[in-house]
């Protein structure tokens, strides 16, 4: 820790933390469920178990990803298109052809190929598939990031406990939950934490005294006004300078990544965004989405899909090789979902369509039983023939291998009770 | 005791009296209260706090430097009154209420329909510009349908298009200042409203379609009835019809999300509905769920006399909650809080002044300007603001305005106003792309819809369209061959071929264009439609060239790093203005009224990094501090914006003469008042200690002062 932190004493140190974390980085120090919580919920999952996952790396894949052409091989069907199939590390698993590098880890994964959502457009389907909530215009459902620091806390104090890095500003974020557990969003993962360096015409010492200049030029006003939104701002001022000396900030620094793992991930923002979720995670961030946007392939599926999965395949392998090499994939469950799967029948421009009633999602790692295939479409994957998984199923899946209580009700400010994954049953039978 | 105060109180009232009668009225309400309470009023404020304020709180900016002045300097005793007048008059007024408006009404222009969302934001700032009366201007949102070429207003539907239920819970919050929303789903468990109530309210605007109503109705215009449809003839054309329907598709794609159709749709009871006054899935009738009936007049349709019952003086709630929004608005806080949780065991904090301003309000004919005209005339509104902050549960009673943060688009557009000046002329004019591009869309749909529809069949077929044979097969076969280059391994040719296929395939969309519209036609269409983006103002459509110059200090720093080397300092001075460009250079020219850019702003702008809603739900912004905002203060491209010598600002700071005179300009242009002798000692040891980047250090310091975001 730098001079400054290492000079204070233990519990001014966690006093600033808490307190930067609150009004920053959508982190408490505590969880937040004082007074709110509620008895159990009628019909949500009373499964419960310890955490098999302490961290998540949730892949998202925006716009629709087809199922036949990444997680549900289908060889020998029209359906599939001209699609081939590979072997994979796993017995009996095949994967598309278009992911080759995917092939090699797939004994750590486990895919879901009986997903079925109940929406079928774009913002509906992201919404449902974030919050497994429907979107209203009256309410807006958490997120699972925030969710988790709900009910949890954080890891590292100094340090948001999820983090969202992808360009799409719709993304449900706190939900109805207070700004505090809000996930930190990054656009640009090479460009770090907005507004965290000095402007460069500037050394530490001129900003140093610009902001006791402030402090000094301001104290007549801040000693006349009694109001707690001028003494919060008064606040974040001895925080901001703290967060721009602070370790911590290196989390968000991928340069600080040597050369060959920039190769290994690649350099797509997607994979790029993957790199540094294993570093966010590395550093204590719990929860890390990241978006690979372009799978809404209604023209010339067989021209874009596999330009995506190009990408989607050296992230996804890099960030499982890289977990399992560092001893992290056991605590950290990775998932690649979407909103839903694409038409089996391949439409006249050679495109697929939106096809919510069956589609693929997997997971990996953080207690995921490796190499198995849950739940079976049909021959074509038109629909779900055993273990059909709705997708607030799946989001309890997720939640379990958090160890969140499914069947904890929340109160939103309308006085509404919401659960974490809507009463969805965890899929317990994909873990050990 | 208790008299000395009331002694006190009366003097006070009378050593400046309102400017109105009106006012006066609001004055004698409130020192009533005081009096009941033993409470002294707070002090008259000051011309410099009152400046500030009424600034931000009517046009939602600071003052410039010359406003500052001109108002501090007049000694003409009704300057308060005409200045009130003056920026109630100015297009500052309707980009301030756009934006408070917009985070009420979820107004987005960052969605799908995103041309109807800047139809409904031009709609909504020239009703603010015009003054439209606010009964006038909810009934024109409620009963509006047609295109977003024709009216913007249609985008109050659209807004929650597939949703109407929820459209209904948000219209009855944001008008009637009720929350029924739990009613949606089963009977309200805290309030008296049963489901029954939600759908018999529904029932009003459940017809306003906003799925219908768009495209090619081509096959009920060639068979309007169910009979013709099924005569051999009428399955010919059906059939010819599914062989052109790509391109019908392609050119209909574009007007999604354009228009809204009245229909006589009623909902239905879900099918779980659990209670015994009626069946699961029945057809519900519309019924108001207090106050009058909303009976239809002659000629009036269902949304019509809904409209009526809902903007009617009569409605109990209706002017109540518009009164009290507006005077939060003023005083910081409602005399009912919070201003949209009514219940029938509502009370005001002061009785009587709610009674007041609702008659006011409605003797006003719903006017909002001459509203608040009354209220800034008060005497109550030109007192300091109280020095402490109200706590939760507490009541107020108003013995001054409460202190508030700017909201994010009022220091955004303070930003603004210290680059370009009074920003108030460029203000809320139309989005003329997006007005070229509905323009466009009209015409689109005009032509489609004059056409025979099997004239236009047959033109398709003749042209090819997005059907044609020939382009589908290359298409297909490129497709095949990248596939097998791929597997060979050879990436890079695959890459080239499939290039080629997607630039086949924008070629076959187009040819949908030429086919419906004629080779003339597409191409005005494409001039008209796919030129230019919508974002016009700040984004990335129409941007005036960014003027950018380095500062005086950062040159000579250039200078001693080049060290005569001319080419090098060349480099160095280019990479400087690239940088700026990027930093600074963006925040100049996109220094463009908050109201004028995309609603909301994309994640990570200074205007969400301060709260602004993301328009989501109903008033959604926020004005709580967190740390990215001191980030954003102290290391964000603002301060060096403001300190560019092309920012009005620094214009007037350089033209001052003496290094006292400008401080006091800066001090003037950030806090609208000059240096206290105090602070004059402080920026003399500044002036002294730090020379050349004194300037620098004071700008950069009172940017980051709470009296710079807040307002007194």
């Amino acid at each position: 820790m730098n001079a400054l932190l290492a000079k204070s004493d233990d519990v001014s140190r966690r006093e600033f933390v808490s307190r930067m974390a609150k009004t920053c980085l959508g982190v408490t120090a505590a969880p937040l469920l004082m007074g709110r919580a509620n008895a159990a919920f009628e019909g949500a999952s009373k499964a419960k178990q310890v955490a098999t996952a302490k961290n998540v790396i949730y892949l998202y894949m925006s716009g629709g990803m087809s199922h036949l052409d990444t997680f549900n091989a289908q060889p020998g069907t029209d359906e599939a298109g001209p699609v081939n199939h590979i072997k994979t590390s796993a017995d009996g698993v095949l994967l598309s052809e278009y992911l080759p590098l995917t092939a090699k880890h797939m004994h750590h994964v486990a895919i879901i190929n009986s997903l079925a959502s109940t929406q079928g457009a774009h913002a509906q389907g992201n919404y449902f598939m974030h919050t497994s909530y429907t979107l209203r215009s009256t309410i807006k459902h958490p997120s699972m990031g925030a969710w988790m620091t709900k009910f949890q806390g954080r890891n590292n104090p100094s340090l948001p406990s999820s983090v969202v890095i992808t360009n799409d500003s719709k993304h449900p974020g706190a939900g109805f939950f207070e700004a505090a557990v809000s996930p930190l969003s990054i656009s640009n993962p090479a460009s770090g934490l907005q507004n965290s360096k000095r402007l460069g015409h500037l050394t530490e010492a001129d900003l140093d005294y610009r902001v006791s200049l402030s402090q000094k030029l301001d104290a007549e006003f801040r000693s006349q006004y009694d109001y707690a939104d001028l003494r919060a701002f008064g606040d974040i001022y001895k925080d901001a300078v703290k967060i721009m000396k602070s370790e911590d900030l290196k989390a968000f620094d991928l340069n600080q990544e040597p050369a060959e793992m920039h190769e290994l991930y690649g350099k797509d923002a997607f994979n790029q965004g993957c790199l540094l979720a294993r570093r966010l995670v590395e550093h204590g961030v719990r929860f890390v989405e990241v978006t690979l946007g372009g799978w809404d392939t209604h023209n010339d599926n067989f021209v874009r899909v596999p330009e995506n999965c190009a990408k989607l395949d050296q992230g996804l392998s890099a960030l499982l090789g890289d977990l399992d090499k560092r001893g992290m994939l056991e605590d950290t469950l990775v998932v690649v979902t979407t909103e839903f799967g694409r038409t089996p029948k391949i439409n006249q421009n050679e495109g697929r369509d939106h096809y919510p009633k069956v589609f693929s999602s997997i997971l990996a790692g953080g207690g995921i039983r490796g190499g198995q295939i849950y739940g079976k479409t049909d021959k074509g994957g038109h629909e779900a023939v055993e273990n059909k998984v709705m997708v607030p199923d799946f989001n309890a899946t997720i939640a379990y291998a958090l160890g969140l209580p499914l069947d904890q009700v929340i109160f939103s400010p309308s006085k509404r009770p919401f659960t974490v994954a809507d009463k969805g049953q965890p899929l317990t039978s994909l873990f050990g | 005791m208790k008299l000395t105060c009331a002694f006190i109180i009366l003097t006070a009232i009378s050593a400046f009296g309102a400017a109105l009668p009106e006012s006066a009225r609001i004055d004698e309400i409130i020192a009533k209260e005081w009096q009941k309470n033993n409470l002294q009023p707070n002090a008259p404020a000051s011309d410099e706090v009152f400046l500030r304020r009424i600034y931000v709180d009517v046009v939602g900016r600071i003052p410039t430097i010359e406003e500052a002045k001109a108002f501090l300097i007049s000694t003409d005793k009704d300057k308060r009154t005409k200045l009130i007048d003056q920026l109630l008059a100015s297009d500052g007024y309707a980009a301030n209420y756009f934006n408070y408006f917009a985070d009420i009404l979820r107004l987005q222009t960052d969605t799908k329909g995103q041309l109807t969302g800047y139809a409904y934001a031009d709609w909504l700032k020239s009703a603010l510009k015009k003054n439209q009366p606010w009964d006038s201007m909810v009934r024109e949102l409620l009963t509006t349908d047609g295109a977003s070429w024709d009216s913007g207003a249609i985008g109050f539907y659209m807004r929650d298009q597939g949703m109407q239920l929820d459209h209904l819970a948000a219209t009855v919050q944001v008008f009637l200042g009720t929350q029924i929303v739990c009613a949606q789903c089963h009977n309200h468990p805290f309030d008296k409203w049963s489901q029954m109530d939600y759908y018999h309210m529904a029932a009003f605007t459940y017809g306003m379609d906003s799925k219908k109503g768009y495209g090619l109705n081509l096959e009920s215009k060639m068979a309007p009835d169910k009979k013709a449809r099924k005569s051999p003839e009428a399955q010919a054309l059906r059939r010819d019809l599914k062989s052109v329907q790509e391109s019908i598709k392609e050119v209909s794609k574009v007007l999604r999300y354009t228009s809204v159709a009245e229909t006589d749709r009623l909902p239905k009871l879900p099918h779980d509905y659990k209670y015994t006054d009626a069946k699961p899935n029945e057809e519900v009738q519309p019924k108001t769920m207090f106050g009058h009936d909303a009976s239809q007049l002659p000629g009036e349709t269902r949304i019509d006399s809904f409209a009526r019952w809902m903007t009617s003086p009569e409605n109990p709630r209706f002017t109540l909650v518009i009164a009290n929004r507006l005077w939060k608005r003023a005083m910081g806080m409602g005399l009912i809080e919070p201003v949209d949780e009514m219940t029938d065991s509502t009370t005001p904090s002061n009785t009587e002044l709610m009674n007041y301003l609702e008659k006011l309000m409605a003797e006003k004919k719903y006017d909002m300007k001459a509203y608040l005209r009354v209220i800034y005339n008060s005497d109550l509104y030109q007192r300091m603001p109280s020095t402490k902050d109200v706590a939760l549960g507490e009541t107020y009673h108003f013995t001054g305005p409460l202190m508030r943060r700017m909201s994010a688009e009022q220091i955004w557009d303070s930003v603004a106003t210290l680059i370009k000046g009074n920003i108030d002329q460029q203000a809320v004019e139309p989005n003329l792309a997006a007005e070229r591009k509905l323009d466009a869309l009209g015409k689109l749909y005009d032509t489609l819809n004059s056409k025979d529809p099997k004239q236009l069949i047959a033109d398709i077929k003749a042209s090819g369209g997005a059907e044609s044979p020939e382009k589908l097969a290359k298409i297909k076969e490129l497709t095949e061959q990248a596939a097998k280059l791929r597997r060979d391994g050879k990436k890079d040719e695959a890459a080239a071929l499939q290039k080629q296929v997607l630039a086949l395939r924008g070629g076959t969309k187009r040819d949908a264009f030429s086919a419906v519209l004629g080779a003339e036609g597409a191409r005005e269409f494409q001039r008209e439609y796919r030129e230019g983006g919508v974002k016009a103002k700040g984004g990335k459509g129409k941007q005036e060239a960014t003027k950018v110059s380095l500062t005086r200090e950062e040159m000579a720093k250039i200078k001693a790093q080049a060290g005569g080397d001319k080419k090098k300092a060349k480099e160095l001075i280019n990479t400087a203005q690239n940088n700026l460009r990027k930093g600074s250079g963006a925040v100049i020219a996109g220094a463009t009224r908050a109201a004028d850019l995309p609603s909301p702003s994309p994640r990570g702008h200074m205007l969400r990094i301060f709260g602004q809603s993301d328009r989501e739900t109903i008033e959604n912004a926020s004005r709580e501090a967190a740390v990215p905002q001191a980030l954003a203060l102290l290391n964000g491209p603002v301060a060096d914006a403001l300190l560019n010598d092309v920012s009005d600002f620094s214009q007037h700071v350089n033209a001052a003469t003496t290094n006292d005179a400008k401080m006091e300009t800066i001090f003037l242009g950030l806090l609208s008042r000059y240096p206290t002798a105090n602070e004059s000692k402080i920026l003399s040891s500044v002036m002294r200690d730090r020379a050349e980047t004194a300037k620098a250090d004071v700008v950069h310091a009172l940017l980051n002062t709470g009296e710079f975001l807040f307002v007194k």
